[in-house]
């Protein structure tokens, strides 16, 4: 069921002549576009921590955001209390930006044609809160029986479901139940006064079934603990230019931040992006295909509408190294006289929609990952990374590295610690001189910031050669 | 809101009062309001307006700590949300250290503490300053082509926290910035900067004019960047990053860091952790202070203690749960307040002139401060310092050392405070990093 359907309209005594009202209520002949966001969430988490599980928590936050759009500009404001006089004000505030405004009637008609790439049951009420606590244990057991320089041992499984409805001046409404799991497990090792850590994690939009009573926790608990291995015989990282092969999967978080934020739209159309004006232009090696998509099942960064309505999509942003297109929102879309991508995303309905990434992948090339790291004479093997930041404008990035490895003559050889990866988006994409065909979407762990808005998002790449890139860390 | 802020305390006052005497409960409830207005090239480009409340209600029941919150603040939600926090500490299993403060309790509603200052400012009147802001920062330089425009904003937030030991506390506290952000172009290249001002009290914060002037200056002298070798050399960061540089010092005497042995500061009290030269303090109540607060997020009165002393490390920072993990007591450090960074070298007001050949280091990005070791790696952005001079900009190079010995590395700390952050401090020279450049 979807609460806001079931629950918040008829408590609230909201039906569709009373939301076609708000929405004729923030549109009028000088406003481009209005729409209305009501949303209705409950977030639940849980943790394991020195063998206990301590603490536990629920969270239920529901509201409505208005916004309406003229030209350039935008009012927008929210609320939780579903009084429709209250929601009227807040749609009168929103339209302010106008100074004179003629009233137009909305017409709203549901729109369910698109395709459902998840469940829309709550994941929260799907196993009882005793299952929950006892799946933790038993995967704190594991990890403590296998590996006896465990000093900390942090478990975590938490989900989330966000039932949401969405009407806009353009006649349309519908609405989207959305899950979403998480699990993640971080180990600390000691060995010879060397602590070090190691975490793993995944998750996705599906039920709890997905993940407890399958092999995979204990196969992240594993990750985790071979990840801590690892870094307790890691030396120092020696800093200046070098050669980097990136490992498949997760450190595709470099595309994310490299390229991804760069080409959303709004970004572009205030040219303030790097690759402002770049459309048709080469902004990569010819070995690079760039994929943003949306309609994959079941993956985090997945979404069957976007938070503006607009299903998503599998949009090429990058082909062959040839800029193909921008992601976008209804509004960017039409100030740029394009189509919408289905990449309007927002945090909640406290929060204004934007173009943001779904699920950001390059495609596989004709090199095996073997042909790549056997290419290397002196250089760096990186499997994991724990974070990045780009800087649209300048184009520069940055990221560090959690797992990290020398390569010597064409072998892998020691891991290294504290590094950090630092570039220009287009310089580097540029760089890249191989590219394997294991490409791989991570496990379901990222999360993207902007603009101080959270969004679940996935990343993924094959393994991938960058010939000279600058490595930051404490060895001359 | 349908409702005041001091109506709802005494409604939820009179709730916790009826509870279960056998189990434990804390209620935290927060209400904020406000405004943002963005202008861009003239225009106003955005406004929104701000109405958040939430309760978060914990319940301890036996050792089992159940937590629940909910932005609905009918009678029917809030009953619904305790037994929520009831149900998850039933299902939870016993922690011997859990339990809600009983000493030092704060015991007031609506405590003045001077960070209280409401002003309203019609919505013509906001545009004009925004964009009156954004302008000074465009006309600053012809090579000042493009702007994301400026932006005002303002939040009135309220704060109350009662639990069933008896801690009443509640106050007010309003927060006021002006910020620009512009872009600078020259030769083809971009190069984006902001400047912003943050305030407990308007009439306190930079004018619109400075703050566009300083915006449009910091962008243009990034251009024409060049790259760096690798080398170790003396590093001065401004006072805007030892804020962060010092804000994962205090994450790492945190308390739930310590116990759960993720940090590189565990088993230290009392040890030389900065050179002799450097005291850092915590000072709750400061007037119109970013950090300022009577109670801590658990309602425990706040206290002024020295943190560091003569480089020594005093305390750590501690909130009910993480002290009987480490079988101490707390420090009111639910959070932390207003923090004070003092050298007793004299504090000069151009460290720069002390270097003969070194970078001031102005930005820094990624995520490479490790708590757990340490380590510190991250990318940066600066300017190059030859013979106690600015030389010229410099990009694309990494900054890496270990915190530990970072602390231990300042030799000196400016007198240009930082007024944006409750970590207040100024530059601070770190004498030997790790530049990775080409």
């Amino acid at each position: 069921m979807n609460i806001v359907k079931d629950y918040i309209f008829p408590e609230n005594k909201l039906g569709s002549d009373q939301i076609e009202a708000i929405v004729s209520e923030a549109s009028g002949s000088a406003i481009d576009l209005s729409d209305v966001y009501i949303q209705y969430t409950t977030v639940e988490s849980w943790t394991c921590e020195d063998g206990i599980v301590k603490n536990g928590s629920q969270q239920i936050d529901s509201g409505y955001g208005i916004r309406a759009i003229s030209n350039e500009k935008t009012g927008f404001s929210y609320g939780n209390n579903f009084d429709f006089e209250k929601i009227i004000e807040a749609a009168k505030l929103s339209k302010s930006i106008v100074k004179s405004n003629q009233d137009r009637k909305i017409n709203l008609k549901e729109y369910n044609d698109f395709k459902k790439l998840y469940i829309s049951e709550s994941p929260l009420t799907s196993i009882s809160d005793k299952e929950k606590v006892d799946f933790l244990r038993e995967v704190d057991n594991y990890i403590k029986k296998k590996d006896k320089r465990v000093q900390q041992v942090i478990i975590n499984l938490s989900s989330s479901h966000d039932s949401v409805f969405v009407a806009n001046s353009l006649g349309k409404y519908c609405f989207d139940d959305r899950p979403l799991v998480r699990f993640n497990v971080m180990v600390i090792l000691k060995s010879n006064d060397r602590v070090e850590r190691g975490s793993a994690g995944g998750g996705g939009r599906y039920s709890y079934s997905t993940i407890l009573g399958t092999s995979k926790p204990f196969e992240l608990a594993d990750e985790a603990i071979r990840i801590a291995n690892v870094n307790l015989d890691s030396v120092p990282c020696k800093a200046g230019n070098t050669t980097v092969v990136l490992g498949s999967g997760w450190p595709g978080v470099l595309l994310h931040e490299a390229v991804g934020h760069g080409l959303e739209g709004d970004f572009n159309r205030k040219k303030t992006s790097n690759f402002s004006d770049q459309i048709g232009k080469q902004v990569a090696s010819e070995l690079c295909t760039v994929i943003d998509d949306g309609t994959i099942d079941n993956r985090r960064g997945s979404l069957s509408v976007d938070d503006e309505g607009t299903p998503t999509a599998k949009n090429i942003l990058i082909e062959d190294g040839i800029l193909k297109g921008y992601m976008q929102d209804l509004m960017n879309a039409k100030l740029m006289n394009v189509e919408p991508t289905g990449n309007g995303r927002r945090e909640s309905y406290a929060h204004l929609p934007m173009p943001r990434m779904t699920n950001t992948y390059m495609l596989g090339g004709s090199s095996t990952a073997d042909e790549i790291i056997d290419s290397v004479k002196d250089g760096i093997y990186a499997v994991n990374f724990s974070g990045g930041q780009v800087d649209i404008t300048s184009g520069q990035f940055v990221f560090t590295a959690s797992e990290a490895y020398k390569i010597e003559s064409g072998k892998v050889t020691n891991s290294i610690k504290g590094m950090t990866l630092i570039g220009n988006g287009p310089d580097v994409l540029k760089k890249v001189s191989m590219v394997a065909d294991d490409m791989k979407l991570d496990d379901g762990v990222g999360t993207c910031g902007k603009e101080g808005q959270s969004v679940p998002v996935g990343v993924g790449q094959p393994t991938l050669k960058i010939d000279d890139i600058t490595v930051g860390g404490t060895e001359v | 809101m349908s409702e005041n802020f001091e109506d709802i305390s005494l409604r939820l006052k009179n709730i916790i009062d009826c509870l279960d005497k056998n189990k434990e409960y804390e209620f935290h409830f927060n209400s904020a309001s406000g405004t943002d207005v963005t202008s861009r090239f003239g225009d106003l480009e955005n406004i929104q307006y701000h109405n958040d409340e939430s309760l978060t209600v914990t319940c301890i029941d036996g050792k089992k700590k159940g937590v629940a919150s909910t932005n609905n603040l009918s009678g029917e939600s809030i009953d619904s949300t305790i037994k929520k926090s009831e149900t998850i500490a039933s299902f939870l299993e016993p922690d011997d250290h859990q339990g809600l403060p009983c000493e030092n309790l704060i015991n007031k509603l609506n405590i003045d503490c001077d960070i209280n200052f409401p002003k309203q400012f019609t919505t013509d009147e906001l545009i004009n300053m925004t964009v009156e802001c954004e302008k000074s920062a465009l006309d600053y330089d012809n090579k000042i082509k493009n702007s994301e425009g400026s932006e005002y904003a303002y939040s009135q937030s309220n704060n109350l926290i009662l639990n069933s030991h008896g801690a009443v506390g509640s106050y007010s506290s309003t927060s006021y910035t002006l910020s620009c952000v512009v872009i600078a172009e020259d030769n083809g290249l971009k190069e984006r900067d902001y400047a912003y001002s943050t305030r407990r009290n308007f009439e306190k914060t930079d004018s619109a004019k400075i703050i566009g002037e300083l915006s449009a200056e910091k962008a243009i002298s990034r251009l024409g960047a060049k790259s760096i070798s690798t080398q170790k050399c003396p590093v001065i960061l401004t006072p805007e990053l030892s804020v962060g540089l010092f804000s994962s010092f205090l994450s790492a005497i945190n308390g739930n860091n310590i116990y759960k042995k993720n940090s590189f500061l565990i088993d230290r009290l009392g040890e030389k952790i900065f050179s002799d030269h450097i005291n850092i303090s915590e000072i709750p109540i400061v007037e119109e202070g970013l950090g300022t607060r009577p109670f801590d997020a658990e309602g425990v009165k706040t206290y002024s203690k020295q943190i560091i002393s003569d480089g020594v490390l005093d305390t750590y920072l501690l909130d009910t749960y993480s002290a009987k993990q480490l079988n101490l007591k707390s420090t009111a450090n639910s959070g932390y307040s207003n923090i004070q960074i003092r050298s007793s070298k004299p504090m000069s007001e151009n460290l720069i002139e002390s270097i003969d050949s070194g970078v001031l280091i102005t930005e820094m990005m990624g995520s490479g401060a490790n708590l757990l070791t340490g380590d510190y790696s991250r990318g940066a952005f600066g300017y190059l310092i030859e013979k106690g001079k600015i030389s010229h900009p410099v990009t694309n190079f990494t900054i890496a050392s270990n915190m530990l010995e970072m602390f231990k590395n300042i030799d000196e700390i400016g007198c240009d405070f930082y007024e944006n952050s409750k970590i207040n401090c100024g530059s601070v020279l770190i004498k030997d990093m790790t530049i990775g450049g080409n």
